[in-house]
């Protein structure tokens, strides 16, 4: 009787269950949106915290957004004066330890609209996502959100959205459940009108350094030479798919490269597929940058580089699943 | 006489003695005092600072060229909780060795400078060693070849030293196949920064957190983008502690 009792409240509840979670996840897919178009839409100034296997380091960040487009500076507050300038047409990496400076140009599809955020259902075939309370960053009010995945070959995330704005203000990113490989916090964060142009210029003169300027690949040259070849990613973790697939110049680089990138909405891996010159300068093996791990391995004299904030085995699982089929003609 | 007499060793090798022809005699017939007088010189002749070429084989180029020949091991290291003793132990070698070389990075250019001062072997009679003339570099090539062992031996020690001190006298290591691996990890280190930025336009963390991820940029020091294999120890030491805690 109590069996039957407790059968037909379940039923009875069921709906109100199926509705909450159904109300959990439309409130997750706002906050995801809000985060998202919030990063490239507010005019702040903030100093945040960057931890990774044991160490920290502390960095200054400014996001205009004007009549010139969304222009942001990030500069290192230990010592080394690394800075990163990014605007609408390049990216500028300061390095005065390297004296060198990096310049990318970003090319005119990198400003197509992103697919993110996904649908909330693709994204649960492979994570968890889940509402985790409130919380206190830099003296704002919080939205923290849990996200963890269903395998060991992606990264689970923490993070805290700041309630007014969306502004993302803290994240850990997570193996193993609970064990934090990287992690950022804001400080200090104050929100402007305006920022003015002097906040926005680099600190220093790059022009004793040794500059890596590419030139922009013109439209034209993005066909030729490499798509002779059609090359493949035969093995990825579930869920993950191509998302762009473009031919680019590296700065350093004589040859053009060929870009596939591959997400599952939230991580991203980049692979690079270059002919082999004699340049010894291609990674053979593992690196890791923070949580971003890279691998690179020979293919047919090409060499491919896969880069992503994915754990190890995962960039080395797409590595060596890498390969080029016939092309069609 | 001088097989029982360290004073009157001494003496003989600062021409401070007379009556010595029966020294003489003993040092040609005695082995072990001959290599004894021509290592006693070796050392003073390197702490004078008096090593001319002839003494000083390019022993960074035979150490890179061992080390290239040296077969590169395949498998997989593992080290687990001893990774940051390791690595402590690996810097106080790295400490100890980088003097080493220092010292004879700065006899580079002084024995240049004094191409005339040939000392110790030459300055003997030839007479009284004619039956081992053959033999008289062969102290300072066993040195020399000790040193080698030495320095083989803490293979990664050179690497890190080659990583902490060649940059600066690139000229006395400029033919060092080392010296070319850290341009190499250098230039890889490069390589890597312009993929991460290319990785970073179209990544959907870019998209979501606008520049942050560029904080692994900023904010990594250099040393920790070279080409490491023990990373993947790292993810298997966690799964590793994981498979213990359950």
């Amino acid at each position: 009787m109590l069996n039957k009792a407790s059968i037909y409240i379940g039923l009875l509840l069921l709906p109100v269950v199926v509705a909450q979670a159904g109300q959990q996840n439309s409130q997750i897919q706002y906050w995801l949106e809000k985060m998202h178009s919030s990063a490239h839409m507010l005019n702040y100034e903030g100093v945040f915290v960057y931890g990774q296997h044991n160490q920290l380091s502390s960095m200054k960040i400014i996001h205009s957004v004007d009549k010139k487009g969304e222009r942001e500076r990030l500069i290192s507050l230990d010592g080394d004066g690394r800075e990163v300038i990014r605007d609408n047409k390049k990216v500028t990496c300061y390095l005065p330890d390297k004296k060198s400076v990096l310049v990318e140009m970003k090319r005119a599809d990198s400003q197509v609209p992103p697919r993110f955020p996904m649908s909330l259902t693709e994204l649960e075939q492979n994570y968890t996502l889940s509402l985790a309370g409130k919380g206190t960053v830099a003296g704002y009010s919080t939205q923290k959100i849990n996200i963890q995945p269903k395998d060991n070959l992606r990264y689970g995330y923490r993070l805290w959205i700041e309630e007014e704005t969306g502004l993302l203000l803290k994240t850990h990113l997570l193996v193993n459940k609970d064990e934090s490989v990287e992690q950022f916090m804001f400080t200090h964060l104050v929100f402007h009108d305006f920022i003015p142009e002097k906040l926005l210029q680099p600190e220093r003169d790059g022009s004793q350094f040794i500059a890596h300027e590419m030139e922009p690949v013109d439209k034209a040259d993005t066909a030729q030479p490499m798509h002779k070849e059609n090359w493949q990613v035969s093995r990825s973790p579930s869920g993950f798919k191509q998302d762009v697939q473009r031919m680019t110049h590296l700065s350093k680089n004589a040859m053009p490269v060929e870009h596939l990138v591959l997400t599952d909405g939230l991580a991203t891996v980049s692979v690079f597929i270059e002919e082999k010159l004699d340049s010894k300068d291609n990674l053979q093996g593992g690196s890791h940058m923070g949580a971003v791990h890279a691998f690179g391995r020979l293919l047919d004299n090409h060499h491919v580089t896969v880069v992503g904030e994915v754990p190890f085995r995962t960039v080395k699982m797409i590595a060596e699943s890498v390969k080029t089929t016939p092309p069609h003609d | 006489m001088i097989n029982k007499n360290n004073e009157r060793f001494s003496a003989l090798m600062d021409g401070e003695l007379e009556n010595f022809d029966q020294d003489l005699e003993q040092l040609s017939n005695n082995e072990e005092l001959r290599q004894r007088w021509l290592r006693y010189h070796l050392i003073r002749d390197a702490v004078s600072g008096h090593f001319t070429e002839a003494y000083m084989p390019d022993l960074t180029s035979k150490i890179s060229q061992a080390l290239e020949n040296e077969p590169t091991i395949l498998a997989p290291r593992r080290f687990k909780s001893h990774h940051i003793l390791k690595q402590v132990a690996g810097l106080a070698i790295a400490a100890t060795v980088s003097t080493v070389a220092i010292i004879s990075i700065q006899q580079t250019p002084e024995h240049l400078t004094q191409p005339q001062s040939y000392p110790t072997v030459a300055s003997i009679p030839a007479s009284n060693f004619n039956n081992s003339n053959s033999n008289n570099y062969s102290p300072v090539q066993s040195l020399s070849n000790k040193a080698e062992v030495r320095f083989l031996e803490s293979k990664q020690a050179l690497l890190s030293l080659v990583g902490s001190h060649s940059v600066s006298s690139s000229s006395s290591i400029s033919s060092n196949v080392s010296l070319q691996n850290l341009m190499a990890n250098q230039a890889t280190s490069a390589k890597l920064n312009s993929y991460l930025v290319n990785h970073n336009e179209y990544a959907v963390s870019t998209k979501m957190q606008g520049m942050l991820p560029y904080m692994r940029i900023v904010g990594v020091t250099p040393n920790e983008r070279i080409v490491e294999p023990p990373i993947e120890t790292i993810v298997e030491s966690a799964e590793t502690r994981a498979a213990n805690a359950k």
